[in-house]
């Protein structure tokens, strides 16, 4: 009988962490979410070139009427939404250590702030469509759309966190720690359009 | 080793080969519209039904070339599991990613191809 353990027998934290050590090819979950990476870069991509295509063949931008949009409180908001990857990588390096109690505050954490995050953006998002509703201008329809569609990744994001959240309260096994890894990539992912996203939002005012 | 190696490839190429040929297509498309209908190059009289065409053909039939690589490579291993041991249980899951995504970019190519040739050029609507 092999002394190698399987990543199907890894069902208790310290197995876990010792066939996530030994890994040498990344778990299909892992592929799973860099496809799906892939596919959310490409909706982000059409929804910038849309933005600077707009950009490029509008003579006012934003357009009059409209008021150049605030620049230190988005980038505030963002940097405290990048700053919450911190704390992510550390309950990914916890969990791949097996240590299922450090995983989960540090997750909460993320979530506490991350949630504060979200909530500030919803605030801000509302008051701005009760200012140039989208239906309005090109400007308008794309702000709002590239806006919005990065606030919906927040919220999955966020819902990806509270689902490990919820197993790692059963320990780690190999699935869960797959699971971690697919939510520590996926907020990287999400971190690094929030910085693309904030510079597109506040150009007008550069 | 050898054979695991085109395997791969196989897979790789039924995975992106449609995504990549439809991105091709879009840019393609978009230098060909702005070409025939900005106002300074009008002139050029590019044939932008001509190029769709042509663009729209290659473009599917590379779809089709991906999706068919795809089923190739899920048969090869297609008695491996999700949870095989890689390269097999890789390829497995790869394979069947290919084979769902190339059906729908070749729907997107052929949707942006056609209703390019039958809608009047350089208007909006």
């Amino acid at each position: 009988m092999s002394e190698v353990t399987r990543s199907m027998e890894a069902t208790s934290g310290p197995t876990a962490a010792r066939v996530a050590r030994r890994r040498v090819a990344m778990p299909n979950g892992v592929w799973g979410v860099l496809l799906f990476i892939a596919t959310e870069a490409a909706l982000f991509g059409t929804l910038f070139a849309t933005y600077w295509y707009f950009r490029f063949n509008s003579p006012h931008w934003p357009p009059q009427g409209v008021e150049d949009p605030k620049v230190a409180l988005p980038l505030i908001l963002t940097g405290i939404l990048v700053s919450t990857t911190i704390p992510v990588f550390f309950a990914g390096r916890a969990a791949r250590a097996g240590n299922a109690r450090l995983a989960w505050i540090l997750f909460f954490v993320a979530l506490l702030i991350q949630g504060g995050y979200f909530g500030v953006q919803v605030h801000e998002f509302l008051s701005d469509l009760s200012k140039f509703p989208p239906n309005e201008t090109a400007y308008a329809s794309i702000y709002f759309t590239l806006l919005g569609a990065h606030h919906a990744h927040v919220v999955v994001g966020m819902l990806l966190e509270l689902w490990v959240l919820g197993k790692l309260l059963g320990g780690i096994t190999n699935y869960r720690l797959i699971g971690v890894r697919v939510a520590t990539y996926y907020w990287y992912f999400v971190n690094l359009l929030a910085i693309g996203v904030v510079f597109t939002q506040i150009y007008p005012s550069l | 080793m050898k054979a695991n190696r085109r395997l791969e490839l196989t897979m790789w190429m039924g995975l992106l080969g449609a995504p990549i040929v439809w991105a091709c297509q879009h840019v393609f498309g978009f230098g060909v519209t702005q070409a025939g209908c900005s106002i300074g190059s009008k002139s050029w009289n590019v044939p932008i039904d001509t190029y769709t065409a042509i663009a729209t053909s290659l473009a599917g039939a590379l779809a089709i070339a991906g999706l068919v690589a795809s089923v190739l490579a899920y048969r090869a291993v297609r008695d491996a599991d999700i949870d095989a041991e890689p390269p097999g249980g890789r390829i497995y899951f790869m394979s069947i990613c290919g084979i769902v995504i190339s059906p729908l970019f070749l729907a997107i190519i052929l949707m942006s191809g056609i209703a390019t040739l039958i809608l009047s050029n350089c208007h909006q609507g």
